[in-house]
């Protein structure tokens, strides 16, 4: 089929509307409330053009195009409607694009210089819009908006959290929040880079510098498990803002609000700047050449069976390379990344975070099955894709321990017990079993011994819903990111493996960082070697190493409450007699327990490569050259490696490095499958209080806990609730609001609310400040009393 | 050939030029007795910079960095950050005066007359690093000229 704009011959197919057509022929419409990605609205009337036949101007983005028809952009008509429309869009638009900080990338700018009339013939009073605060990342200026309502539609249809509207109508409309609060949704960023005009700015860069000063580099994300791509707006060395950066199979041209604020905390007062060195009981400042001096004194005295090396996750490919590499050429095989998990049974046929579809494809799921995870603000990306597999009227059902909130709807929510999460598991197995014993397509399969014991006939309804949904052909199974901190977790992994295979389901193991797969494919673990092989000499895992106290520590990027044992670990520092930090951040408590302190560049400041949960390689340029006295990770490892006396044959070049790790690990098969035959499992009946919670999204990791804004955004974020039974069980009043939280000897006095999103014999605890990490562990049972 | 020798003999040639020197001697000079004495100005002569204030006492500079982004030299820096009233302002205003060519483009670029280019062409350096005028610097000369720059720029707009 075929239409004529500007004489030129363009193919179309049907139901395409016209700017459609026009984009792809590279024909310029002018357009501001037209987005790809959102509904057509046809209120900014700026696409007019000429259809002949016709003797109205029509708008282009609403008109579908017809076979055979003649449209005109830049005829008489066309040109004469643009100019109107433009002229009453500036009559209350301010005219001060000086004072704006949009001005340089204003779509509203560019087109008035292209549409426009030269002068304005308006000289009456303009409309005047009052900004609403509409919380700590976005900056309004609503008297400068045109009233497009890509926002609204946004909020709508993408975010899929209602919370901007256009109120009023006519002159009196106005876009603003229903109620004065602050926008929750993970994803409420991408208003900023929507709007056309700078009604919506970004608060932490707003007046801060002009967008034609920025330079941009490539960059992935290093918070989600997903690989984001963003750009990164430089401007004198520094970040001054994150904006996404178009992939199609990942994050489309969405990315999360934690990926666009983190970078606040690279000027956090707890950023190291120089080398830092205990000498004679004070830590002091040192030079590199003193603190690497110290280094190599100490590693040749150390007794390397009795040391062990934890590296962050969230760290690059070539910095975990190189971390275990120099290493395990000092003989040092207690390795390990598994910081927050706190079970290592069946550590040998582990596997690790992952997805079995290509992420795009999460879309097209016909039911989803969520196990305790807070998806929407733990993975925004991911949450995206089965909001829009839910528009596409896929069933979705959860097993939680408390309702988060989500962007789409539950078909079953089945609020439980942490300690009965295997128990609901093994429920959905025996269902399983039992609804798919005739079919032959299936994978000769055993149940273990140890799962069938625990059969005990079916009676909740929800259950064979959720297993019933399950055996649709295009299933997913999502495992938490929390559930890391699970006594369980590895049973449960194997249990959603048999799950998974019984209804020919994909998995999804959430990571809670960036670089999980990489961490396991270069080997930063005690029993796999590089490319995820069985190692030669097995170590400690990160349980023991900590547990038996072990002489010297070696820390790679990591805050100290980002370990799971976090008391013992701080124990076991305290008794060690030789602690090294390779850190970018470390607070003032935790300086005194390392020996030395190299600064370590962020990630944003040094080249490197993450691994998604796909399997994808995405490397990333140097974003700015390290703040202040710090150095990059592979910089940092190469020299210390030379200085252990390694002959490297290579120039110290960042490129050799990246071939070396591409050449030894990319196309390395791993080793994937759960074997079940030794799979032992005990239902523990657990009739005790237990805390739950997880992770606060904006506290995951040391970057985003020290970005100032994000964690601004939730003024809840602190929350403790329990629901009304746990309550009455417990002989709780609440009339002083304030109550006792015992976690082994620690306490801690606490606001609690009322919350029936909490399960039963549950206390809801996000760990999101320092006071609830040192409280104790999740899933671990706790004890409340009265003030 | 005796013309040429009449006018040679008779030291034509050099009466000739001792005419044009005599005739200038009754002549009105040209000479300044600088700096007693000093040459006209246009109202756009292109001399120091001056940033000016609105005469409530408002400084008239909203950082918009078009001056920066338009110096050919690359003479002007500019760091901006936002006010507790709400408005942008410039928390450095640098002029590096070995850069600057004096063509005007700031002038010319600054949509609220902020940045003017004076009629001051007499100053000195002493040290290093006083060719870079500060903001500070550069509002005092305002604040001082107010008076010929305001005058100066009334006749650049009419004269437009």
């Amino acid at each position: 089929m075929k239409i004529k704009i500007n004489n030129k011959e363009c193919a179309f197919s049907q139901g395409e509307t016209l700017i459609q057509v026009a984009d792809r022929n590279g024909i310029h419409i002018p357009r501001f409330c037209y987005h790809e990605k959102l509904s057509i609205a046809a209120n900014c009337r700026m696409c007019l053009v000429e259809q002949v036949g016709v003797n109205k101007p029509q708008p282009a983005c609403s008109t579908p195009a017809m076979e055979n028809q003649e449209y005109f952009t830049k005829s008489d008509l066309a040109v004469n409607s643009q100019k109107n429309t433009m002229e009453f869009l500036l009559i209350n638009h301010p005219l001060d694009c000086p004072v704006c900080d949009q001005g340089g990338m204003c779509e509203l700018q560019d087109q008035a210089l292209m549409h426009g009339r030269v002068k304005s013939r308006y000289e009456q009073e303009k409309r005047v819009v009052l900004d609403h605060y509409i919380g700590p990342l976005i900056k309004t200026n609503m008297t400068r908006c045109i009233h497009c309502t890509r926002c609204v539609r946004y909020g709508e249809e993408i975010a899929g959290i209602k919370e901007f509207g256009a109120i009023g109508r006519g002159e009196s409309m106005e876009i603003r929040t229903y109620l004065t609060s602050a926008i929750n949704s993970p994803m409420s960023g991408n208003m900023i880079d929507i709007c056309p005009v700078g009604a919506l700015n970004a608060a932490p860069s707003h007046m801060k510098g002009r967008t034609w000063e920025l330079e941009e580099v490539k960059y992935i994300s290093p918070h989600d498990c997903v690989g984001s791509n963003m750009n990164l707006h430089i401007l004198d060395n520094s970040i001054f803002r994150v904006v996404p950066h178009e992939n199609k199979k990942i994050n489309e041209t969405w990315i999360s609000d934690r990926d666009r604020f983190s970078y606040e905390a690279m000027e956090h007062k707890d950023r190291v700047r120089k080398p830092i060195a205990k000498i004679n009981g004070r830590h002091m400042e040192v030079e590199w050449e003193q603190a690497l001096e110290i280094i190599k004194n100490n590693m040749t005295d150390i007794d390397s069976s009795s040391t062990a090396g934890f590296i962050s996750a969230s760290s690059t490919v070539e910095e975990q390379y190189l971390f275990q590499k120099w290493l395990r050429e000092n003989n040092i095989f207690n390795i390990d990344h598994r910081v927050s998990q706190s079970n290592f049974d069946y550590d040998e046929e582990d596997i690790f975070p992952k997805i079995d579809i290509p992420i795009k494809d999460i879309e097209k799921c016909k039911s989803i099955l969520l196990i305790d995870s807070n998806i929407t603000y733990e993975q925004p990306i991911l949450s995206h894709k089965i909001r829009k597999a839910f528009l596409n009227d896929a069933k979705i059902n959860s097993i939680h321990t408390y309702n988060y909130k989500n962007n789409f709807d539950l078909k079953n929510s089945l609020l439980i017990n942490p300690n009965y999460l295997a128990e609901t598991l093994i429920d959905i197995i025996e269902y399983l079993s039992i609804i798919t014993v005739n079919d032959k397509t299936l994978k000769k399969f055993i149940i273990p011994e140890s799962i069938k014991k625990n059969f005990k006939g079916l009676t909740n309804n929800n259950i064979i819903e959720v297993s019933n949904d399950l055996l649709h052909s295009n299933s997913i199974i999502f495992l938490g990111s929390n559930l890391k901190n699970h006594p369980d977790f590895q049973s449960l992994k194997i249990l959603t493996n048999i799950i998974s295979i019984y209804t020919k389901s994909s998995t999804c193991y959430l990571g809670d960082t960036s670089n999980e797969a990489g961490a396991w494919l270069t080997g930063c673990l005690p029993h796999r070697d590089i490319g995820n092989i069985s190692a030669k000499h097995h170590g400690l895992n990160i349980k023991d190493s900590i547990i038996k106290k072990l002489d010297s520590y070696i820390i790679y990027n990591l805050d100290l409450i980002d370990f799971y044992y976090y008391s013992e670990m701080k124990k076991s520092l305290e008794s060690a007699k030789f602690v090294l930090g390779f850190q970018s951040f470390v607070t003032e408590e935790d300086k005194n327990l390392y020996d030395v302190i190299l600064p370590l560049a962020t990630s944003f400041e040094s080249p490197g490569t993450f691994i998604n949960i796909e399997k994808e390689w995405q490397s990333f340029a140097q974003g700015c050259l390290p703040h202040f006295d710090s150095k990059e990770g592979w910089k940092i490892l190469t020299k210390l490696r030379l200085e252990s006396g390694v002959q490297l044959s290579n120039s110290l070049d960042y490129i050799d490095i990246l071939n070396e790790v591409d050449h030894e690990i990319r196309n390395i098969k791993s080793i994937e499958s759960n074997k079940m035959e030794n799979f032992i499992f005990d239902v523990k009946s657990n009739n005790y209080l237990t805390r739950t919670g997880g992770n606060y999204c904006y506290f995951i990791d040391n970057i985003t806990r020290r970005s100032i804004s994000l964690n601004t955004v939730n003024k809840n974020k602190n929350l403790v609730c329990v629901n009304k039974k746990t309550l009455e069980q417990n002989n709780i009043d609440l009339e002083k609001k304030k109550v006792i939280l015992k976690q082994g000897e620690k306490s801690l006095l606490v606001k609690l609310s009322v919350d029936e999103n909490v399960s039963d014999d549950c206390i809801y605890i996000s760990n999101s400040n320092k006071e609830h990490f040192e409280l104790g562990k999740q899933y671990q049972p706790i004890t409340i009393e009265n003030v | 050939m005796l013309k040429n020798y009449l006018k040679s003999f008779f030291l034509y040639e050099l009466l000739l030029g001792m005419k044009v020197t005599f005739s200038n001697m009754f002549k009105k000079k040209s000479t300044l007795h600088y700096p007693f004495e000093k040459a006209p100005q246009s109202p756009r002569f292109r001399g120091l910079h001056a940033l000016r204030r609105y005469p409530s006492g408002e400084e008239r500079c909203i950082g918009c960095k078009l001056c920066e982004a338009v110096c050919p030299a690359l003479a002007i820096n500019i760091d901006t950050e936002e006010r507790n009233d709400g408005t942008r302002r410039t928390t450095r205003y640098d002029i590096d005066l070995f850069k600057c060519i004096f063509c005007g483009f700031c002038e010319e670029a600054c949509p609220v007359d902020a940045i003017v280019e004076t009629r001051i062409f007499e100053y000195h350096f002493e040290d290093r690093g006083e060719n870079i005028l500060q903001k500070g610097d550069l509002l005092k000369i305002g604040e001082r000229f107010e008076e010929e720059i305001s005058v100066d720029q009334a006749a650049k707009a009419q004269r437009n």
